[in-house]
This record gives C-alpha cells, sequence and structure tokens, in this order.
C-alpha cells in the first residue's frame, strides 16, 4: 500500500516535473518567437524609416533635429528611396506647374 | 507605313484671383481647361457662400443670429465644420475652429487686402479682451444640425481651402476625364492621370525665399502654411493669421513657412498648419507622422525630413 502510494506521488512529482519544464520550454520558446518578431519589425522599421525609427532619433532642439535627419539619410540609403516615391525631386530644367507659396 | 510619334500635348492652365491668393486648375488635356475653371470656380463660390467670414449673407455668418441654438445647416458647411473638427481632433486643438472673433479683434475683419489701413485704427492688442473664450469642443454638429455658443465666430479657413482643392481636382477628373491640377495659394491638391513629366511643383513662399523643385509621386496633396502671408501691422505689431489657440494670438514665427506632402491636400494642410502653431515642438509630430516636409526657420534656414527632396 505505502509502495503503491510512494510510487503514485513519484509519479504524480515526476508528470508535475514534465509538465513545469514543458511550461519553461514554452516560455523560452515565446520569448524567442518574441525576440525575433522584434528583431525583424526592427529590421522592417530600418528598411522603410518608418515614423518609429524617426522619433527614436527625433529631438526637440531644431538644430539637432536637422542634422540627425541629414545623417539619417546617409546611414540608411535605402530608407531615402522609400519616402521619395511620396515626393521627389525635380529635374532642375522641369518647368513647374503650379507653386506652392504659402497662405 | 509610317508611325511617327507625337509629343504630348501641353497641359492646359488656367488662373484667376479669388480669396485674396491666386487659384490655378491645369488639366493634362488641354481642350478641358476652360470647363474645368468653370466647375472649380462653381466649387469655391459654393464654399464661399457657405463659409466666408467676410461677406454678411454667408450661411456662417448668419449662424451667429442664432447662438446657442441647433441651427440647420446647409450640407456643404455640415461638411466644412465637420472636417475642422476633426482637424482639431487630429491635432489636439492646435487647429481650432472657433478663432473667429479672436482674429477679427486683431484686424483681421475683412479681405486680408483691405486689413492694413483699417488695422491701425482698431484698440491695441493690449485692450482685446480674448478670454474667456469657447473652444472647437463646444462645437456640436449632429448631421445638418449645428450649435455654436454665443460670441463664437467660426474661422474655417485652415481646412476649408485645402477640403476645395482636394474636392475641386476630383471632380474635374470626375467630370471631364484625364488628370488636373488645383492650386489655391499653398494649397495644391491632383487627381486623375499625371502628365508625362508628373506634377512638377515649386515651392517657394516670395520671391526672395528659398525654393524647392519637387514631383508629386505618390501624393496627392501638398500644402505650405507661411506666416509671412495673410499678415498685417497692428498697434505697432506685425500680426499673422495663424493663432495659436492657447494664446488666441498669432503664433510666434519659429517657422516662416511650413509644406508638407500628404495623400490629400487637406491633410498636407492641417499638419502644416499646426506645426507653425507648435512651433519648434512641431518637429517631433511631423517626424512620427513620416509626411515628407519642408520647414523653413525664422531666420531662412531649411529643414527637410521624411524623404523630402534635400
Amino acid at each position: 500500500m505505502r509502495a503503491e502510494s510512494h510510487l503514485r506521488d513519484t509519479g504524480q512529482r515526476r508528470v508535475r516535473l514534465v509538465t513545469a519544464a514543458v511550461a519553461a520550454m514554452g516560455a523560452v520558446g515565446s520569448l524567442a518567437v518574441a525576440a525575433y518578431a522584434g528583431l525583424a519589425a526592427s529590421q522592417a522599421a530600418d528598411s522603410q524609416d518608418t515614423p518609429r525609427h524617426s522619433a527614436a532619433s527625433s529631438s526637440a532642439n531644431n538644430t539637432s533635429a536637422a542634422s540627425t535627419s541629414s545623417s539619417g539619410r546617409s546611414a540608411r540609403r535605402s530608407s531615402g528611396s522609400a519616402q521619395a516615391k511620396v515626393v521627389r525631386p525635380a529635374q532642375p530644367a522641369a518647368t513647374p506647374q503650379a507653386t506652392s507659396s504659402g497662405s | 507605313m509610317h508611325l511617327t510619334q507625337q509629343a504630348p500635348a501641353e497641359p492646359g492652365v488656367a488662373e484667376w484671383p479669388v480669396w485674396t491668393t491666386t487659384a490655378r486648375v491645369v488639366t493634362t488635356d488641354p481642350s478641358v481647361v476652360a470647363a474645368a475653371r468653370r466647375l472649380v470656380e462653381a466649387q469655391l463660390a459654393a464654399v464661399d457662400q457657405a463659409a466666408s467670414r467676410f461677406r454678411p449673407d454667408s450661411e456662417l455668418m448668419r449662424l451667429a443670429a442664432s447662438p446657442g441654438r441647433p441651427t440647420e445647416v446647409s450640407p456643404l458647411l455640415a461638411e466644412l465644420v465637420s472636417v475642422a473638427l476633426r482637424a482639431a481632433a487630429e491635432t489636439d486643438g492646435a487647429l481650432d475652429p472657433t478663432l473667429g472673433s479672436q482674429l477679427s479683434m486683431l484686424g483681421y475683419d475683412r479681405y486680408i487686402a483691405q486689413v492694413g489701413a483699417a488695422g491701425d485704427a482698431q484698440p491695441p492688442v493690449s485692450g482685446v479682451s480674448i478670454h474667456p473664450r469657447h473652444g472647437w469642443r463646444d462645437i456640436r454638429l449632429d448631421g445638418h444640425r449645428l450649435t455654436v455658443s454665443r460670441g463664437v465666430v467660426l474661422d474655417l479657413g485652415a481646412t476649408a481651402k485645402a477640403w476645395a482643392a482636394d474636392h475641386c481636382a476630383a471632380a474635374v477628373v470626375r467630370e471631364l476625364g484625364g488628370g488636373a491640377l488645383v492650386g489655391l495659394g499653398g494649397d495644391v491638391a491632383v487627381a486623375g492621370t499625371d502628365p508625362a513629366q508628373c506634377w512638377t511643383i515649386l515651392v517657394q513662399d516670395g520671391y526672395d525665399e528659398p525654393a524647392s523643385l519637387v514631383t508629386l509621386g505618390t501624393a496627392r496633396g501638398l500644402a505650405t502654411s507661411s506666416t509671412l502671408r495673410r499678415s498685417w501691422q497692428r498697434d505697432g505689431r506685425r500680426m499673422h493669421h495663424i493663432l495659436d489657440p492657447r494664446t488666441a494670438l498669432p503664433a510666434p514665427t519659429v517657422w516662416r513657412s511650413v509644406s508638407v506632402a500628404a495623400e490629400t491636400c487637406l491633410e498636407a494642410n492641417i499638419h502644416s498648419t499646426a506645426t507653425v502653431v507648435r512651433g519648434s515642438q512641431g518637429l517631433a509630430s511631423l517626424r512620427q507622422r513620416g509626411l515628407p516636409c519642408r520647414l523653413v526657420r525664422d531666420d531662412g534656414s531649411v529643414v527637410a525630413l521624411n524623404g523630402w527632396p534635400a
């Protein structure tokens, strides 16, 4: 009787240990997945110069904000091209169809 | 058989004065430019009748006769007020459409070309009563029923002109096909197909100001807000038309002009004007939104952000 009880207790402990180990592995796995997702998102932000990335390098100071922008362009050449599709530099000889002159 | 390649036709252009600025319509098909102008003139006349602060017979000014009571307004005025309220919410109140009375008290109570002479005859700025006043959250718009508090005169200028540019460009393309550009001073909207060389815009706030020549890619709107334009002297002080809702006075001139490109001219204008109001704090917001923009500091130096061509 005692032996059976001992075996049952031991078995239950093993089951609990195995369950805890699996849970821990799951947590580690989740952390790994989250870390990978974070890394992927960060890489995506780098390639697109997203607002999140820009905000990280922003400053309330005008001068430093401007210099950050300039250095950011040279450091992440691909980032400028993604945004440049919104507005592009015109050929110097191009004739403008309109002037945006403030109002 | 000979195939001759014809050069694309030059776009058609029409230009005329309106709202103390210049309206410009450009159509990729030059044969429709006259019809396009008529369409745009009709749309602008409707906006003026609905929302002008300078016409006693406008729907907006007649609202003042029934303060504090829900008033049935036209779908157009309801739309313009709705747009202004969305802009106020989106900018956390940096754009506030309830500043019409304050602008009038500061001297901007008529077309800007007429303000200079009258401005100095008015009470000094220090004597202007600006508090307490109502803000944009006090406006009630339920469908077409609009309630405005006593003493409040709406000023929809910040958003109505940009909204009009968007809608005029869309209307021209809808009715006449092809591609169209509509410019109203600083507010430029395009719709439909692009011309062969894309839409090319000169961004320059006056002849002596720094210039930037750009073409629009995915952007369909470009707006420039300026503290140089629509300015006047009052009580020995230089005034301009972009007020800071926190003080009800002209925003400090950190930026002489701010240009923003966006999906619509309205969106571009909301953020260019809000940046003028926010001063140096406005940079962070522009960076966060990722809208290509160009800012000219008060000393004339230029900041280009978010992919605006350097």
